[in-house]
């Protein structure tokens, strides 16, 4: 007897012993189907371009699953990210004026200091 | 994709042979029920709009990832249960209640005489202990290759393994069952003459 034969042989004692099993077990299998049908959803077109199971349609699915709120914390993480900072709200020389206002910098902030360094380079300058 | 009714009558068609082959694996019934309930609702929850041509395979790599599963689990609560493992029985195989099995239904076509009857448990329980005892790839590539009776190619994938895998899987298996059979007395070839 080949290695075939003596499979088909075999499973066909298995196949008697899978249909010999208990009426108890049966009935535990049973339950299991139908508790595994009653979480099935029927497939849905979303857009009539994807075909997905009906699942997603089930708003306590897209609440329990973790893959759902993915995108949503990382659009919340990027508009966080692109946030301008509170100096780019104002100009530099709204900034100048008010630190001129509070002291904190002196009269001639304003001067342009470029010129004086070109007065003082001009002058040191051989004629 | 699978209608209701579909995945109704695939899962009543499979339900029996997974719990069979799960009771294989993990050797105990209640974990296998566990094991074919979780595996059917992964199938249903999961792959519910893939073509019912596509469930057999789903099914069986479930099935066999949800085994892979409970031996992980069972092996982290086997740290904690070591020290108690001296009072448990080890003689669970010879545990058979005749009497169930002839209460149950009757889909054989081979003779159903008393004598013959008793013969036929015997021998069945015979070869789901050789089964049983095969190591977890051999077992896995014998059931799906002739019991869910799918081809090489099949196989490998729902094992993730090569064809010639499954090939040497196969022949390992069939050769080890055939001699733990024959060490019990037990030829096919004179019980089916019968």
């Amino acid at each position: 007897m080949n290695d075939k034969d003596f499979s088909h042989k075999l499973i066909s004692y298995l196949d008697i012993g899978a249909s010999q099993i208990s009426a108890s077990t049966a009935a535990k299998l049973q339950g299991a189907r139908e508790r595994a049908l009653a979480a099935y959803r029927p497939p849905v077109r979303v857009l009539g371009l994807v075909t997905v199971s009906g699942r997603l349609t089930d708003p306590s699915f897209l609440v329990r699953n973790p893959l759902f709120w993915l995108p949503i914390l990382l659009l919340i993480t990027l508009i966080f990210a692109l946030q301008p900072s509170a100096d780019d709200l104002y100009d530099e020389t709204g900034v100048i004026d008010a630190k001129l206002l509070t002291g904190e910098l002196p009269i001639d902030a304003f001067l342009d200091k470029d010129f004086a360094t070109w007065v003082q380079e001009k002058e040191a300058a051989p004629q | 994709m699978a209608s209701r009714q579909e995945l109704s009558d695939f899962l009543a068609s499979v339900e029996r042979r997974a719990f069979k082959q799960a009771v294989f694996a993990v050797k105990d019934d209640d974990s296998a029920l566990d094991v074919v309930q979780d595996s059917m609702l992964r199938l249903s929850e999961k792959y519910a709009d893939r073509p019912p041509e596509e469930l057999p395979m789903l099914f069986q790599r479930i099935l066999q990832n949800a085994i892979r599963d409970w031996f992980r689990r069972s092996k982290v609560r086997s740290t904690w249960t070591t020290l108690f493992s001296s009072f448990s029985s080890k003689d669970d195989e010879d545990e058979f209640d005749i009497l169930e099995t002839l209460a149950a239904e009757q889909a054989s076509n081979i003779p159903v005489a008393p004598e013959d009857q008793l013969e036929q448990s015997q021998v069945i329980r015979a070869i789901e202990a050789a089964v049983e005892r095969l190591p977890a790839r051999q077992r896995e590539a014998f059931m799906l290759r002739y019991w869910e009776d799918f081809d090489v190619a099949e196989t490998a994938k729902t094992m993730g393994c090569s064809e010639g895998s499954v090939k040497t899987h196969c022949s390992r298996a069939v050769s080890a069952l055939s001699a733990l059979l024959r060490a019990k007395g037990i030829t096919l070839d004179s019980i089916v003459a019968k």
